[in-house]
């Protein structure tokens, strides 16, 4: 017992630290309703907001912390509260995109002022030590436990005592009813929105002594927090600092058991997303209830692409001619087609469907790994292996939808990310998937007739898939199923209370989007030669989303838009733009979702961003028909 | 007993320490118009979800068509027949009119073959086309069969939601409040729509209702409910001159009932 002391104590401390990230998060969608994404991306600012003080401009670290806690925290908060304003009336997918949007505008604004290496972060809390029996205690591991639990008690106090914590959760229930009564709930959620950032900028500046600087490690892993909120229900302040500490001694107890277990490695570090995984999947109080009923509403799904025509026929005529027009960038243009597939399956799901889903860059490492598994590992021919990767995805898909039955909107999002981070950290580097060095062989087709090997034959391959799928896609949405897609996006229950089974559907849609995306995971590695996990993280996921929603709400032509905005566009722009591109996507799906930029804006920018690429692609064979995929924004 | 269509027994349903419905035993036949009346809160539309498998707290049986279905899903009753609309109404805002009655029939054709969801039979296309145009005619909303859903009058909206649980194989249809938003014209053709189900269609109605005018005139029998529990039961003449029910629910006078 007496040698798992020392591990119950360090994580007590992480624990700590995840306890105030959660509370801050808790607090802050208790009052507005809206769930940070982006409640990380405060934690990550606030600690590099430390570093510039502290390191950068040689302030001493208390004067440091004072001004990160004082100044800027406070202003993050208002900020924040702004943009929860505008979102209030938004979709629960505008919602998410939104903070989403916001939490990649500042890892990409980390990653221009301080580049992409993790810097190190100096310890500023006393490192030395005293004894509790015969285990040694570090002063910043009881700093940090004594400070988390005051700061707990004293944020439940105010809660459940003061004029202001009162009327905080007067306006959970009412908001109206608390502006009779003159109090402002805007000041109040003002005052939430502050003391909840405050929280998420301590917990970050105590987390980057164990971390480093890096922005998005510091991103994710103060994403911890919703694990603690899960434990919490999303809504006791107590029980969230609870589940952060039972998550916080949970990692660090087991690293003391997996430590010899290789295929086990990943367990501490994921604890936190089985926990919020598993807790979603299985308790559901009367709250969550509530927020999730209500989370379904939708404004507008796609009405889908025409049928084909002669704009299509001039598509496929410019795609063709595309490897001999662009040189030496054809590998952009082959990763741009697969593109396609991995987006427009997305679309699928997203725009058509309703549903969300943070996982989807797992759903393509799958189908690359088994590809690599089945094309050189067992040598089956090229064609079958990558059959094999699709189908090797949609058990996957299949599991991820067993959330999608149970819950929708933000907890939906929230399990699916969870799913996608546990995939990365517990399977990537196994042998199942890449493999302990992370790197596996991705063969080209040598098909009987067509030596596919060189960059001109495999584009047109990849053509070849890309024309199936998308012909594929046409049809499904054509067919039964796309109807009952758009039925289910709308009004689950109606579909079910006249005789369709919506989990079934739901189940489908899941496992025809992860087939989708093995293929693409699986022709992505083809054309690079290699894969590994690089390409296919959570963050792909989300970037991928983001970049969805401001691409349009169709799936054929929306997924081409987002393809050429992710694979293609960046190919012929300048390298700095590279740099911008996490905070202009970013930054671009805040305003489009808070609605700061109307649909006829976003239309503009869409069209701009699309010729910069040469325009056939971008350009739909169908009449111009887009409204914004996740906004009510006025036509 | 030769229609027996919705039998339920003893039904209980508890939210927390609240029983919103208590001990509630009713039945709603083929070839008849029931109606299930109460004020506010009384638990109709509670006692609506546990029908149609929406609730899963429910406790007691429910019977259709002589099966028992207590345990059964949503979808399951659907097939066997058991056909419903919304209080709250549960439209696909983004389809069409004709899309959304459409797709009364062909939730039912899907049903929970993931072969039936993706794949139509040959012969389903007709009998979806026959089933829509029926329905759309029965509810007199031909004109609207191109416009968006999202786009129409409450009124409008209600009739599309008629029309599609027409437009499926249900032979027994319980309607939350149909007519509520409906002006009085609207109303009285609405109440015609419904005795025409009943009478050519041998269909079974199960109503909530707070138009009295509409319950009186259409129902054959009526149940009435106070804080989850029946009080009475009987024809709708019954119900009018029953004290008990003039107490609890139409308030003092019988101006109310006999609007």
């Amino acid at each position: 017992m007496s040698d798992l002391l020392p591990f119950v104590i360090a994580g007590l401390a992480s624990g700590s630290i995840f306890g105030l990230a959660g509370m801050g998060l808790v607090l802050t969608y208790k009052t507005s309703g809206i769930f940070n994404f982006a409640h990380g991306a405060v934690a990550t600012a606030a600690a590099y907001t430390f570093h510039e003080l502290r390191t950068v401009r040689s302030m001493p670290w208390p004067l440091a912390g004072a001004i990160t806690l004082g100044v800027f925290a406070p202003a993050a908060g208002i900020g924040l509260e702004r943009i929860a304003r505008r979102l209030a009336d938004a979709s629960t997918a505008n919602k998410i995109v939104g903070t989403l949007g916001l939490l990649l505008a500042v890892q990409g604004g980390a990653t221009i002022l301080y580049g992409s290496s993790v810097l190190t972060f100096q310890p500023f809390l006393p490192t030395g030590t005293f004894a509790i029996g015969s285990t040694q205690v570090g002063y910043d591991q009881a700093i940090v436990v004594v400070l988390a639990l005051i700061a707990a008690a004293a944020l439940y106090g105010f809660f459940r005592a003061s004029r202001t914590g009162i009327a905080m959760r007067g306006v959970v229930d009412d908001p109206s009813l608390l502006s009779l009564s003159g109090t402002s709930p805007v000041r109040v959620r003002v005052q939430a929105w502050v003391i909840g950032s405050i929280f998420a900028a301590l917990s970050g500046i105590l987390i980057a002594p164990q971390l480093g600087l890096d922005s998005i490690l510091l991103t994710l892993l103060v994403v911890q927090a919703f694990g603690a909120a899960a434990i919490g229900r999303f809504s006791s302040l107590p029980l969230t600092h609870v589940g952060g500490l039972i998550i916080g001694i949970g990692a660090s107890v087991s690293t003391r058991f997996v430590g010899d277990v290789p295929t086990l490695a990943g367990v501490p570090s994921s604890l936190p997303f089985i926990v919020l995984f598993v807790v979603l999947l299985t308790f559901r109080s009367p709250a969550m209830d509530e927020r999730i009923a209500g989370g379904r509403e939708r404004p507008s799904a796609s009405l889908g692409e025409r049928t084909p025509s002669l704009g299509v026929a001039v598509v496929v005529a410019s795609l063709v001619v595309v490897p001999f027009v662009v040189g030496s960038k054809l590998p952009v243009w082959t990763n741009g087609l697969v593109f396609v597939i991995l987006l427009a399956s997305l679309a699928l799901l997203v725009n058509t469907s309703g549903q969300v889903s943070l996982c989807h860059a797992g759903f393509a490492a799958v189908g690359a790994a088994t590809f690599s598994h089945l094309a050189s590992g067992a040598g089956l021919p090229w064609l079958v292996a990558l059959l094999g990767a699709g189908l090797a995805a949609v058990p996957i898909g299949a599991v991820v939808a067993i959330p999608a039955i149970r819950l929708s909107g933000i907890f939906l999002a929230l399990a699916t990310f969870g799913f996608g981070i546990l995939l990365e950290r517990m399977v990537f580097n196994t042998s199942i998937m890449f493999g302990a060095f992370g790197n596996r062989p991705a063969p080209r087709p040598d098909l009987l007739i067509i030596e596919g090997t060189s960059d001109h034959a495999f584009y047109f391959v990849v053509l070849a898939v890309v024309l199936l799928t998308a012909a594929a896609l046409w049809a499904v949405q054509r067919s039964r199923l796309g109807i009952l897609l758009r039925a289910l996006a709308d009004a689950p229950v109606a579909l079910n209370t006249h005789g369709a089974n919506s989990n079934v559907t739901l189940v489908l849609v899941f496992c025809i989007t992860a087939f989708l995306a093995g293929l693409a995971g699986a022709l992505l590695g083809a054309s690079s030669g290699s894969i590994s996990g690089v390409g296919f993280g959570p963050f792909d996921s989300l970037t991928w989303l983001v970049v969805l929603a401001i691409s349009g709400s169709s799936v054929l032509r929306t997924g081409a838009i987002a393809a050429v905005l992710l694979a293609i566009a960046p190919a012929y722009l300048p390298t700095w733009f590279t740099d911008y591109r996490s905070l202009g996507f970013g930054a671009l799906a805040l305003a489009a979702s808070t609605s700061l930029i109307d649909g006829a804006g976003l239309q503009r920018i869409r069209a701009s961003l699309a010729t910069t690429a040469p325009r056939r692609v971008a350009r739909s064979p169908v009449r111009d028909r887009t409204r914004h995929s996740f906004g009510e924004v006025a036509p | 007993m030769i229609a027996a269509g919705l039998v339920v027994r003893d039904l209980v349903v508890r939210f927390g320490g609240h029983t919103a419905v208590d001990q509630l035993s009713f039945d709603a036949p083929l070839g008849q118009l029931t109606g299930l009346i109460g004020p506010n809160g009384a638990g109709k539309t509670t006692t609506f979800n546990a029908c149609s498998g929406l609730s899963a707290r429910a406790e007691g049986s429910v019977m259709l068509f002589g099966q028992d279905v207590s345990s059964a899903g949503p979808s399951a009753r659907a097939q066997l027949g058991l056909g419903r609309t919304f209080q709250r109404m549960q439209l696909f805002d983004s389809l069409s009119v004709a899309d959304n009655v459409r797709l009364g029939r062909i939730a039912h054709l899907a049903g929970s073959s993931p072969l039936r969801q993706v794949l139509a039979r040959r012969s389903d296309h007709e009998l979806v086309e026959t089933a829509t145009e029926s329905a759309l005619g029965r509810c007199g909303i031909h004109d609207l069969r191109d416009r968006q859903v999202r786009d129409l009058s409450t009124g409008q909206r209600r009739l599309v939601e008629l029309a599609r649980v027409i437009a499926g194989p249900f032979r027994l249809l319980l309607l939350d409040e149909p007519s509520s938003g409906l002006d009085d014209r609207e109303s009285q053709r609405f109440g015609a729509i419904l005795m025409r189900l009943v009478e050519e269609d041998d269909r079974g109605i199960l109503l909530v209702e707070h138009d009295m005018a509409l319950v009186m005139e259409t129902c054959d029998h009526l149940y009435v409910l106070d804080g989850g529990r029946l009080i009475f039961d009987g024809t709708p003449t019954e119900v009018q001159t029953s004290e008990l029910v003039q107490h609890a629910y139409l308030g003092t006078g019988r101006s109310d009932a006999a609007r």
